[in-house]
């Protein structure tokens, strides 16, 4: 790997921690903005809502000039990489290997398909299908993170 | 010669077959394409079924339901009944392909792969990310097993490693139905949880990118599962003993944690299948090799290319089928019900300043609930489910709503018409005194509703919808809706 290369993947690697702490500190900063005192008309109760798109809007366009120039350093490297690339020496490394079962594995096998069949079976009775339909296809909005 | 050197570095930056398989599974996994232009998610019987991949059931384009959000809710309502169907799709997929689906089908992995190449200087395999491997099956106890369980037994469904860690949960299923300008209003639901959920998924993509598969080697409890069946799994590599020098070098190239090639740390990608000197490796199929070490004047055969054509063919069949005018039936009913006989020239709907339509459900416990009887009164009607955790959790506010507002505001909690328990014996457990009903006639669809639970309507005095939204309310924010309408 040319000297160039390496530079360029450590400014990548140093502009990958940058845009994910800008963007740790922002969902930070907007939720703790959210939450400060002036935004509660009562207990419990926000005069603004904590997201709000134009002011996620506002705040990527201040944080867009930093995104976009990763996006472009990435393009660049991987080109760079690309045109430079070279076989990889083989690692010297060693390690026992183990024998993989033999002995009795079909059978395993045989009981363990047998008792998956069997499972879903009992559970296309007892309902178990259904309730995995009625989950997935309705939003718990608290499982996916949105509150 | 210059053609042979241009036909091979042409093929040096080819995808590999490997990463087609992921490309395509991902596909598959997500053929409801139309569901990212209409912001909805997919409701079609095919969610009957388990995916193999971790790929969150609320992302706008999945066609399936996630194997791990799936065990967790079976486990939540494992009080009423025992959670084998996921058990079974569980044990079938891991005798089957076991970490193989991680190598191949999976499409957090690929994503995970993908964040890799960005070139940086990457963190190998060590003492430390050994250790670190094991961090999969602690989160597979406590999240996705004990936490369920626990809640469970105090009657409040919690699927625990969605709500606190899956970044997959976060990416496909929050922000891919956010970023859709149709779901604008969402955004006014996020608050701590989604703060907490977007700082994790920002860690963890930046921790793919130095490290390989970092979330699927240290975090990914569906990984753990499958690699329980590292043993028995049907389709892996496998090493041929006597042809194996003992030389160490498929372990040496293995980014992953692993001991000895096909352990429960091995996704079966097949990267030491071409290192191995003596071609000892194989990737198979029972004893059926799938992909074998390369021999000088090797051709695919025709095998490969029918393989390829079929699943197009079913790729394909299933963009048609999932995007056709057809698909995504809606499992609840869609009869509208009728406009309440008040101020005739408000129009009836969902909307705020609308005249809420009229219904009439039954009653948990007998009985109907008529909401032009309630007319006159100011109208709370909240839309739950006892498999919905931010549901039963805001129940008591509205059960204290109603106990302090008696004579001015009415309080009916409408459930789903989805039911996967006995909701009368579910609440035989607590005290409630406002009426629970049963959707049957299409409530939640009349009131803009449609996927997505916990929702609050309130209407005044007049039956005008003062407000109408989803996601979790506190006792305070009720309180704040309604004071106003009775004139406090």
């Amino acid at each position: 790997m040319t000297k160039g290369l390496r530079v360029m993947r450590w400014l990548v690697a140093a502009m990958t921690v940058l845009v994910c702490l800008l963007l740790v500190w922002q969902a930070a900063d907007i939720y703790l903005t959210g939450n400060r005192a002036e935004n509660f008309s009562a207990p419990g109760v926000r005069v603004e809502q904590v997201y709000a798109r134009a002011d996620i809007a506002a705040r990527f366009g201040r944080i867009a000039p930093a995104v976009y120039a990763y996006l472009a350093l990435v393009a660049v490297a991987l080109v760079w990489q690309a045109a430079a690339r070279e076989k990889k020496p083989r690692p010297d490394v060693t390690a026992p290997a183990e024998a993989r079962p033999v002995k009795r594995l079909a059978a395993a096998r045989l009981i363990l398909l047998a008792a998956g069949a069997a499972l879903v079976v009992l559970g296309i009775l007892n309902g178990g299908a259904r309730d995995v339909l009625v989950k997935a296809v309705n939003i718990c909005t608290e499982c996916i993170g949105l509150g | 010669m210059d053609d042979l050197k241009t036909k091979k570095t042409i093929r040096d930056y080819l995808p590999t077959r490997r990463r087609l398989i992921q490309l395509y599974a991902a596909l598959l996994h997500n053929a409801n394409v139309k569901g990212y232009i209409s912001g909805q998610i997919f409701t079609g019987n095919t969610k009957y079924l388990c995916v193999p991949g971790l790929n969150c059931y609320s992302c706008p384009g999945a066609v399936g339901a996630c194997p791990l959000g799936a065990l967790q809710n079976a486990l939540a309502s494992s009080g009423s009944r025992a959670p084998s169907y996921v058990l079974g799709i569980l044990l079938l997929l891991g005798l089957t392909l076991g970490r193989t689906i991680c190598g191949y089908l999976c499409p957090f992995g690929l994503i995970q792969e993908l964040l890799h190449k960005i070139p940086t200087p990457k963190l190998k395999k060590n003492r430390v990310t050994h250790a670190l491997s094991y961090l999969k099956y602690v989160i597979l106890a406590v999240f996705v097993i004990a936490i369920p369980l626990w809640y469970a037994a105090r009657h409040v469904p919690m699927p625990g490693f969605c709500k606190y860690i899956c970044p997959a949960g976060t990416f496909e299923g929050a922000i891919g139905l956010l970023a859709n300008p149709a779901n604008e209003d969402k955004l006014s639901m996020l608050d701590i949880l989604f703060t907490r959920k977007f700082i994790i998924l920002a860690v963890v993509f930046a921790a793919c990118v130095f490290i390989y598969r970092a979330f699927c080697r240290f975090l990914c409890p569906l990984g753990a599962i499958y690699g329980l069946f590292a043993r028995v799994n049907l389709v892996g590599v496998k090493v041929q003993q006597d042809k194996c020098t003992r030389c160490g070098l498929c372990v040496g190239t293995c980014k992953m944690d692993i001991r000895r090639v096909g352990d429960h740390e091995c996704i079966h990608c097949g990267a030491c299948v071409d290192v191995c000197p003596t071609g000892a490796i194989a990737l198979r199929a029972g004893k059926r090799p799938l992909r074998e070490k390369k021999k000088p004047g090797d051709k695919p055969g025709a095998g490969r290319y029918i393989a390829w054509a079929l699943a197009l063919a079913v790729l394909l069949g299933a963009l048609v089928y999932f995007n056709g005018p057809w698909s995504g039936e809606e499992t609840a009913s869609e009869s509208a019900p009728t406009a309440a006989p008040v101020d005739e020239s408000i129009p009836v709907g969902p909307e705020v300043g609308q005249r809420g339509p009229v219904f009439t459900a039954p009653i948990y416990g007998g009985g109907t609930f008529d909401l032009a009887d309630t007319r006159g009164k100011v109208t709370v009607i909240n839309f739950w489910a006892t498999w919905c955790t931010p549901c039963v959790n805001e129940l008591p506010h509205f059960e204290k709503l109603a106990q302090t507002y008696p004579d001015d505001v009415a309080v009916i909690a409408v459930h789903s018409d989805l039911v996967t328990d006995d909701v009368d014996g579910y609440l035989a457990n607590f005290d409630y005194t406002i009426p629970f009903a049963l959707d049957d006639s299409g409530v939640v669809a009349a009131y803009g509703g449609s996927t997505m639970l916990p929702q609050t309507i309130v209407l005044d005095r007049g039956g005008v919808v003062a407000y109408n939204k989803v996601g979790s309310v506190t006792y305070e924010v009720l309180e704040d809706l309604v004071k106003p309408l009775i004139g406090e």
